[in-house]
C-alpha cells in the first residue's frame, strides 16, 4: 500500500503536464480502452474511437471526466485476463492529463456564445402566445400533438422540435380555430339548459335516476353519461353543471370528456348540489359531452396506516393440506390450455381458501388487526402464477379462473361452484361471507383505520352559454366593431402584428397579410370573415410560428433587442413579449444591464412566471412519473406536483438561496399535505409556506413529488431515488444500466427492499455501479412510497444509514442534507445553472459554454447563491445575448 | 346572390337539439355516371367491422362441407356470403386485456403511454392501405364508431382507448367519428362547391405565409436551413393538398353508377342504436361506392360496452359487457349469443348492400375485403386465443374464398394482416416487426 502510493507520487512528479493528446494520450487510449469502447463494440455508450483531436475530447468532456474516476478507482480497464493493464506510470499519465487538460483546462480559450437554432414554438408556447396576441385564452393548440422531451430533458429543446409534413396543416387549423373563436363574440349570445333526467329519458343508455327523480346517478367509470348538442357558432362556451355526491359520502370525482377527449376534472363536494364550471372552445356544430364518475380524483383522506404483518405463527396454523385441488379430466389431458386453466383455478382457490381460513382464525381469536389485503400477503405466489396461456401473467380473481374451467367442462359456473363445494370443500360464497365478517369486525375494532370510498354522483342540471370570457379578459370589441374599411383592417392588423412579431410589421408582411383580407372580403363581402382569415394567416407566419435570430448567416453577433425580448419572455413566461418589453426593445434600452435586471424582476413577479416554474420544475425533476403512482389519490398527486413548483417560484420571487433546494427549513403545505407529512395541522386548501421545526421535511428531497415519483406503487426504490439524486440533483452522468438486468425480487415477506438490494450488490458485476447509486437512495428510506414518514419497514426499524461512494458516512436525510451543503454545494449550484441555461437557450450546453457556467458559479457564490440574482447574471451571459451563426451547434 | 363559403354557415343551415325522426335512408337512387370508362378496372377496398367483447366459444362456427362453408352461431346470419368468405381458427390476439385487444386489433401491437403522455403503439393495417391510396381518393380513410367512450382507466391506460382500432402512426390513434352528420360532412363537404371555396380560402392564407417565408433563408444561419426546409416543405405539402381539393384531378377510376347522397337531417347521435348503426353503414357504403375513400372502419360498440340490447329482444336487460361475463350461465350465454348474432346480422346487411352495387361486371363486395371480427374470444375470461375473425369479398380476386383456414400453432392476427398487405400488392416482409410469416392458403 505504502509502496504503491509512493511510486505514484514519484511518477507524478516526473510527468510533464504538457502531454499532448494526439501524440501521448491517444495511443494509450487506443491500446487499453478501444477494445470495449470504440468501433464495433461500444460498452456503456462510451466510444473513444471518435476522438481524434482535442476538440473531440472537449465536446465529450463528461465522458472523460467519468473515465478519470474509473481509472482512478482502478475499475477501468477491468481486471480481467482479456484486458491489458496499463503500467502505473501510464495510469498516472492519463490521470494527470485528464485532470489538467480536460477538468482544469482554461475554458476561456474555447468560449463561444454558440447558436440557438431555428425551431418552431412548442405547443404550450403557441397557446400562450395566441392568448397574448388576441387578449384572451382561446385554448389554441389543444389538438396539436404533445412535444417530446429533448436531450436537455426539456420539451423546449430545439433539436427535438421537429416540423413534420402534416404540422403546418395542424397549426393552420388551430390558428383558424383561434381566429374564428374571437369572431364568435360578434354572434348573438346563446344559452341552453336542461334537467339531466330530461336528457336521460331521451338517451340510448339506461341511466339510474335519483330516488326523487330530480337527477341522474353516476357510480361507475364504465358508465359515463353522454349526450350530444349543437353549438350555434364557434366560440368560447361555459358549461355549468349542478352536481352533488349521492350516497352520503362527502367527496367524489367527476370527469368531463368533449368529443371523446378529456377536458376537465372536478372534485364533487358535499351532499348539497353546487355549481361546477368548465370553459370550452367549441366549433360550430354537433358535440358530445360525456360525464364520468372517476373515484381516483376524489381527495379522500385515508387513515395513515403502518402496514401490519400477520405474524408467522398464525400463517403456520392455517393448514395448506386443506387446499382444494380440482383434477383435470382425462379427456382434457392433452389440452395445454385446459391444463393451464385448471392449474390457475387451483392456485386461485388455494389462495382464497388460505385467506378465508386465516380470516376465520383471527375472527375466532378476536385479533382482527390486519387489513384484508394484508391477509392475502400470506401466500403471494399463488395469485400471481402463470395463468391461462403463454401470454398472460396477472392476478386473476376467482370468477375469471372458474369461468374458464366451467366453459371447458361445459358446466354453468354455478354448477361448477356447487361441485367445488361438494368435492373440494371450497365455497366462494363462504369465502366472501367470511371476509365480509372479518372486515366488519376489523372496522369495529379499528374505526380509525378504515379506508374511505368516493361517493357516487348525482347530476342535477346542465347549462351552457356562449361568450365565455375568463376573469380579467376584456371583450374583443376593438377587433370586432368599427371595422368599416380596409384602413380599419390595416389598423387592427398593425396592432395584432406588433404583438405577434414583437415589432412593427414590415411592408412586405403587411402586404401579404392584407392580401388575404382583400381576397376574402371580395369573395364574401364580410369584413369579419376577411379579418378572421387575416388573423389565421398572422398566427402561422414565420416570425410567430418559428423562433430564430436574424443576423449575418455565418458570423457571431449580438442579437437585436427584439430577439432579446423574445428570449426573455419565452424563457420566463413561455410566451411572447408584452408591450413594456417591446417598447424597451424598440427604444434600444432593453440590453442595458440595469434595465435587464429590472425587467427580470418584473417578469418574475408577474403571474406568467408560474408557467415557467411549473414547466421547468416538472421537466427538470422528472415529476411526470407521479402519474403512474396508481395508489396515490389524484388530489394528493396534484398537491405534490404543485409543491415544488411553488417552492421554486418563491425561491426566485423572494430571491432565496439556491441551496435551499436541499437545505430549506420551510415547506409548502395545505391541510391535506401537512397531514400527509406529519406536520402540525394547518387549515384550508391553499398551499402556504410554513416554517419547520422538524428536520424530517424541507427541500426537494423531502417532497412527496420526488419520493413518490421514484417509487413503485408497492415499495420504495433506493436505486431510482439514488439515481435521481446523483443525476437530477447533483447533475452527474450515470452510465445506462446494462441490458438484461433482472427485476429486483420483492415478494419476499421478510426482507426489506434495502436487504434485497444489499443482496444484489453482493454480486460484483452489479456492485460497481450500484455503490455509486444505492447509498444515496438509502438515506431516504424513512420515506415510504407515498412520501410519508415511517419508522419501520416490514416490521423492522428503518435503516437509513449508509456510506456514500466518497467514503462519508451519513444517517438519514438530516445528515445527508448537511453533507450536500458542506461538500456538494458546487455540484448542486452547477447543476441548477446548467439546467436553467439549457432551458433558457433550448439547447444542450457544450464545452464552449463551460466558461459561462464557471463564471455563473463564481458569481453565484459571490452573490450568496441568491436565486433571482442568478437569473440577472444568466440573461447577461454571452450565450443568452449573442448568437454565433458560424457554428453548427 | 352571394355564395356562403364557410363551413360555419354550411352547418348553420340545420340547427337544433330537438330529436327528429331519422331519415329512412341517406342513399338516393342509383344513376349511371356519364363518361365513366366502361372497361376500367374498379379499385380494391378495405373495410374493417369490429365488434367488442368477443363471442361465446361455440358461437362462432364455420365448417367446410362438400357444398361449401356451413356457418353456425353468430356467423349464421352471414351464411349467404359463405362462398365469398375466408374463415379462420387459431389466430391469437395476445395483447393486454380489453384495451390492448382493441387498440392492437389491426396493428398487432399493444399501446403504452410514456411519462410525457405520448402513447406508442404501431400503425394499423387500414392506415398502411390508406397511405397507399391517399392520392387517388378524396379522403384517405373513414373511421366510425357508435358508442361514446368510457372514462377512467386501468392503471395509466385510459379506457377511452377501447373505441379505436386505427393508428395513423405509432403515436397517433385516430378518434373515430360518432356523429353521422359529421361523418357525412367529413366525406362530402369538401366535394361540394362550398367545400372547394373553403379550400381556396385556406390556399390564400398559405400563399401569404409562403411569401413571407421564402426570404427567410437569407436571414438565418446556414445551419438552420435544414429545419427551415422542414417548415417550407410542410407548407408546400398543404398547398398541394389544397390544390387537389380546389381542382380535383380526374379520378383514376370513375364508378359506373352513383347516387345522390343526402345529408343526415340532424346533428348529434341518434337515440336508436339500431338506426345509428344503419346510418353509419350507409355512410360507409356511400363513401366506398363513390370512391371518396377506399378504407373504412366501424367499431360496432365500445370495448367495455354498456349498450343494452333490449331493442333486439326485450329480455336483454343487461348491458353487453355484463352479458359477456356470462359465468357459463345458460341464460346469460343466450343473451350474449343474441347480441353477437345481432352484429352478424348488421354485417350481413352491409355485405348485401355491397354485393348489390355493380361496378361494371363485379360488385363492390367482390372488389373489397371486409374484415369482420373481435379482439377476444370468450369475453368471460378475456380469452386471447383463437379470436373470431372472418374475411368477406375477394379484393378483386386476390383471395381464395369459400375456405376455412386452420392457422399453424402460435399464429397471431399480424400473420393475417401481413397476408392482407400482400393481397393488396404491398409486398412487405414483416408486419410491424411482429411477424414475417404470411398465412398459407389465403391468397390466390
Amino acid at each position: 500500500m505504502i509502496r504503491a502510493s509512493s511510486i505514484a507520487f514519484f511518477v507524478l512528479a516526473l510527468i510533464s503536464s504538457a502531454a499532448d493528446f494526439e501524440t501521448d494520450i491517444r495511443p494509450l487510449v487506443q491500446h487499453y480502452c478501444l477494445k470495449c469502447h470504440g468501433g464495433d463494440e461500444v460498452e456503456a455508450g462510451v466510444d473513444f474511437s471518435l476522438h481524434r483531436e482535442m476538440k473531440d475530447v472537449l465536446r465529450d468532456r463528461t465522458m472523460w471526466m467519468d473515465a478519470l474516476e474509473q481509472i482512478r478507482s482502478g475499475d477501468m480497464p477491468p481486471k480481467k485476463k482479456s484486458s491489458a493493464q496499463p503500467s502505473e506510470a501510464e495510469r498516472q499519465q492519463l490521470i494527470t492529463w485528464i485532470n489538467e487538460s480536460v477538468v482544469h483546462t482554461d475554458w476561456r480559450k474555447y468560449a463561444d456564445p454558440g447558436r440557438v437554432s431555428l425551431a418552431r414554438v412548442t405547443k404550450l408556447e403557441f397557446r400562450h402566445a395566441v392568448r397574448d396576441v388576441l387578449g384572451m385564452d382561446v385554448q389554441a393548440g389543444t389538438f396539436l400533438s404533445n412535444d417530446p422531451e429533448g436531450s436537455t430533458g426539456f420539451t423546449n429543446d430545439r433539436e427535438s422540435l421537429s416540423f413534420p409534413l402534416f404540422a403546418f396543416d395542424d397549426f393552420l387549423r388551430e390558428a383558424e380555430r383561434a381566429a374564428e373563436t374571437v369572431m364568435g363574440f360578434a354572434e348573438k349570445p346563446w344559452q341552453w339548459g336542461r334537467e339531466f333526467e330530461e336528457i336521460a329519458r331521451a338517451a340510448t343508455f339506461i341511466t339510474q335516476l335519483t330516488d326523487s327523480g330530480d337527477g341522474i346517478v353516476l357510480k361507475d367509470a364504465n358508465e359515463p353519461f353522454s349526450f350530444a348538442f349543437e353549438a350555434p357558432h364557434t366560440g368560447l362556451y361555459v358549461v355549468t353543471l349542478r352536481a352533488r355526491t349521492f350516497n352520503g359520502e362527502p367527496l367524489s370525482g367527476l370527469g368531463l370528456f368533449l368529443d371523446g377527449t378529456p377536458v376537465q376534472e372536478w372534485i364533487i363536494e358535499g351532499v348539497e348540489a353546487r355549481d361546477y364550471r368548465a370553459r370550452l372552445n367549441l366549433a360550430a356544430g354537433a358535440h358530445t359531452l360525456n360525464f364520468g364518475y372517476n373515484a381516483a380524483l376524489a381527495p379522500i383522506i385515508q387513515p395513515k396506516v403502518t402496514p401490519q404483518m400477520v405474524p408467522e405463527k398464525f400463517a403456520r396454523q392455517v393448514s395448506k393440506k386443506s387446499v382444494p385441488q380440482l383434477e383435470l379430466p382425462t379427456k382434457l389431458k392433452d389440452n395445454r390450455d385446459a391444463f393451464e386453466s385448471f392449474r390457475r383455478l387451483n392456485n386461485v382457490m388455494a389462495a382464497y381458501k388460505l385467506t378465508q381460513d386465516l380470516a376465520q382464525l383471527l375472527l375466532d381469536r378476536g385479533e382482527t388487526d390486519y387489513e384484508e389485503h394484508e391477509l392475502q400477503k400470506l401466500h403471494p405466489g399463488l395469485l400471481q402464477n402463470p395463468v391461462m396461456n403463454r401470454f398472460q401473467q396477472s392476478k386473476v380473481p376467482f370468477n375469471l379462473a372458474a369461468g374458464k374451467v366451467a366453459v371447458l367442462l361445459d358446466l354453468p359456473q354455478k354448477e361448477l361452484e356447487r361441485r367445488l363445494q361438494k368435492e373440494q370443500g371450497f365455497s366462494h360464497d363462504a369465502y366472501v361471507r367470511t371476509v365480509k365478517a372479518y372486515n366488519e369486525a376489523f372496522a369495529k375494532k379499528h374505526p380509525d383505520r378504515v379506508r374511505k370510498k368516493a361517493g357516487q354522483i348525482a347530476l342535477d342540471r346542465i347549462e351552457m352559454r356562449s361568450h365565455a370570457l375568463a376573469p380579467g379578459e376584456p371583450r374583443p370589441d376593438w377587433l370586432l366593431s368599427g371595422l368599416n374599411s380596409e384602413e380599419d383592417a390595416a389598423r387592427v392588423l398593425g396592432e395584432l402584428g406588433l404583438r405577434a412579431f414583437s415589432r412593427l410589421l414590415r411592408p412586405e408582411e403587411s402586404a401579404a397579410l392584407l392580401g388575404i383580407y382583400r381576397a376574402t372580403f371580395a369573395e364574401t363581402q364580410s369584413r369579419r370573415e376577411a379579418l378572421r382569415d387575416t388573423i389565421a394567416g398572422l398566427l402561422v407566419s414565420p416570425p410567430f410560428l418559428l423562433r430564430y435570430a436574424e443576423g449575418p448567416r455565418e458570423a457571431s453577433f449580438a442579437i437585436d433587442q427584439v430577439e432579446l425580448a423574445r428570449r426573455l419572455s419565452h424563457f420566463l413566461w413561455l410566451s411572447i413579449p408584452d408591450a413594456e418589453l417591446r417598447d424597451l426593445a424598440a427604444a434600444g434600452k432593453l440590453a442595458e444591464p440595469a434595465v435587464l435586471v429590472a425587467q427580470v424582476d418584473r417578469m418574475v413577479a408577474d403571474a406568467r412566471f408560474e408557467e415557467f416554474t411549473r414547466a421547468f420544475t416538472t421537466q427538470w425533476l422528472d415529476l411526470s412519473n407521479l402519474d403512474n403512482q396508481e395508489k396515490l389519490p389524484a388530489d394528493l398527486k396534484g398537491l405534490m406536483r404543485e409543491e415544488p413548483a411553488l417552492f421554486l417560484r418563491d425561491l426566485f420571487r423572494e430571491n432565496r438561496d439556491v441551496l435551499d433546494l436541499v437545505g430549506a427549513r420551510y415547506a409548502y403545505v395545505n391541510a391535506r399535505l401537512a397531514d400527509h407529512y406529519d406536520l402540525p395541522p394547518v387549515s384550508g386548501h391553499e398551499l402556504r409556506r410554513v416554517e419547520l421545526t422538524t428536520d424530517q421535511r424541507g427541500g426537494l428531497l423531502a417532497m412527496g413529488a420526488m419520493l413518490a415519483s421514484t417509487s413503485t406503487a408497492e415499495r420504495t426504490s433506493p436505486v431510482n431515488r439514488g439515481a435521481w439524486i446523483v443525476e437530477l440533483l447533483l447533475g452527474k452522468h450515470l452510465p445506462p444500466p446494462p441490458p438484461s438486468v433482472p427485476e429486483l425480487k420483492t415478494d419476499n415477506q421478510a426482507r426489506t427492499v434495502r436487504e434485497e438490494l444489499e443482496q444484489h450488490r453482493s454480486n460484483p458485476a452489479c456492485a460497481g455501479c450500484h455503490a455509486k447509486i444505492d447509498p444515496y437512495g438509502f438515506v431516504l428510506e424513512h420515506y415510504d412510497p407515498s412520501g410519508a414518514w415511517r419508522d419501520k419497514d416490514k416490521g423492522k426499524p428503518v435503516n437509513a444509514s449508509t456510506t456514500l461512494d466518497d467514503g462519508i458516512h451519513v444517517d438519514g436525510l438530516s445528515e445527508f442534507r448537511r453533507y450536500v451543503l458542506d461538500r456538494r454545494a458546487d455540484e448542486l449550484t452547477r447543476n441548477v445553472i446548467t439546467r436553467l441555461l439549457s432551458f433558457a437557450l433550448g439547447r444542450e450546453l457544450r464545452f464552449t459554454d463551460e466558461a459561462t457556467v464557471l463564471d455563473l458559479m463564481a458569481q453565484a457564490k459571490q452573490d450568496g447563491y441568491q436565486a433571482r440574482t442568478l437569473l440577472h447574471r444568466l440573461v447577461q451571459s454571452a450565450p443568452f445575448k449573442m448568437q454565433n451563426n458560424a457554428t453548427s451547434n | 346572390m352571394r355564395t356562403t363559403t364557410t363551413r360555419r354557415t354550411f352547418l348553420r343551415t340545420t340547427a337544433g337539439v330537438i330529436a327528429l325522426p331519422w331519415m329512412e335512408s341517406i342513399i338516393g337512387a342509383a344513376q349511371p355516371v356519364k363518361g365513366a370508362a366502361p372497361n376500367s378496372k374498379p379499385p380494391q377496398r378495405f373495410v374493417a367491422m369490429f365488434f367488442p367483447n368477443g363471442v361465446y366459444p361455440t358461437a362462432w362456427q364455420s365448417k367446410p362441407t362438400p357444398t361449401g362453408l356451413k356457418f353456425g352461431g353468430s356467423l349464421e346470419p352471414l351464411q349467404a356470403f359463405a362462398k365469398q368468405a375466408v374463415t379462420f381458427e387459431g389466430l391469437d390476439n395476445p395483447l393486454g386485456g380489453h384495451l390492448g385487444q382493441v387498440a392492437g386489433f389491426l396493428s398487432g401491437k399493444d399501446f403504452a403511454p410514456d411519462k410525457n403522455g405520448i402513447v406508442t403503439a404501431a400503425t394499423s393495417l387500414d392506415q398502411m392501405l390508406a397511405q397507399r391510396w391517399k392520392n387517388d381518393t378524396f379522403i384517405p380513410s373513414l373511421h366510425l364508431a357508435l358508442e361514446p367512450p368510457s372514462q377512467g382507466g386501468f392503471g395509466n391506460r385510459p379506457k377511452s382507448y377501447g373505441n379505436s382500432i386505427s393508428w395513423s402512426s405509432p403515436t397517433s390513434k385516430i378518434e373515430p367519428q360518432l356523429s353521422p352528420r359529421q361523418a357525412f360532412d367529413q366525406v362530402f363537404f369538401g366535394q361540394t362547391e362550398v367545400g372547394k371555396l373553403a379550400a381556396a380560402r385556406r390556399r390564400r392564407i398559405v400563399d401569404a405565409v409562403w411569401d413571407q417565408a421564402k426570404s427567410l433563408r437569407q436571414r438565418v444561419s446556414t445551419y438552420d436551413h435544414a429545419k427551415l426546409d422542414q417548415y417550407l416543405d410542410s407548407i408546400a405539402d398543404l398547398e398541394a393538398k389544397l390544390d387537389k381539393a380546389i381542382h380535383p384531378q380526374p379520378r383514376p377510376w370513375t364508378p359506373p353508377h352513383t347516387t345522390e347522397p343526402k345529408r343526415p337531417e340532424q346533428a348529434g347521435i341518434p337515440t336508436s342504436y339500431h338506426e345509428h348503426m344503419r346510418l353509419m353503414m350507409e355512410i360507409q357504403l356511400l363513401a366506398l361506392q363513390t370512391d371518396s375513400t377506399r378504407v373504412a372502419t366501424l367499431v360496432m360498440g365500445h370495448e367495455i360496452s354498456r349498450v343494452v340490447y333490449d331493442f333486439v329482444d326485450k329480455k336483454l336487460k343487461r348491458n353487453h359487457h355484463d352479458f359477456s361475463h356470462h359465468r357459463n350461465d345458460p341464460e346469460k350465454i343466450e343473451g350474449y349469443n343474441r347480441i353477437t348474432r345481432w352484429f352478424g346480422e348488421q354485417a350481413a346487411w352491409l355485405l348485401g348492400k355491397m354485393q348489390s352495387i355493380d361496378e361494371g361486371g363485379s360488385s363492390l363486395l367482390d372488389n373489397s375485403i371486409v374484415l369482420y371480427g373481435s379482439g377476444m374470444k370468450d369475453g368471460n375470461t378475456h380469452e386471447p386465443l383463437n379470436v373470431p375473425v372472418a374475411l368477406f369479398g375477394s379484393g378483386s380476386g386476390r383471395l381464395k374464398t369459400g375456405r376455412h383456414i386452420a392457422a399453424p400453432e402460435e399464429s397471431v392476427l399480424a400473420n393475417l394482416h401481413l397476408t392482407l398487405l400482400h393481397a393488396y400488392g404491398i409486398e412487405a416482409d414483416n408486419f410491424n416487426g411482429v411477424t414475417s410469416k404470411t398465412l398459407g392458403g389465403v391468397l390466390v
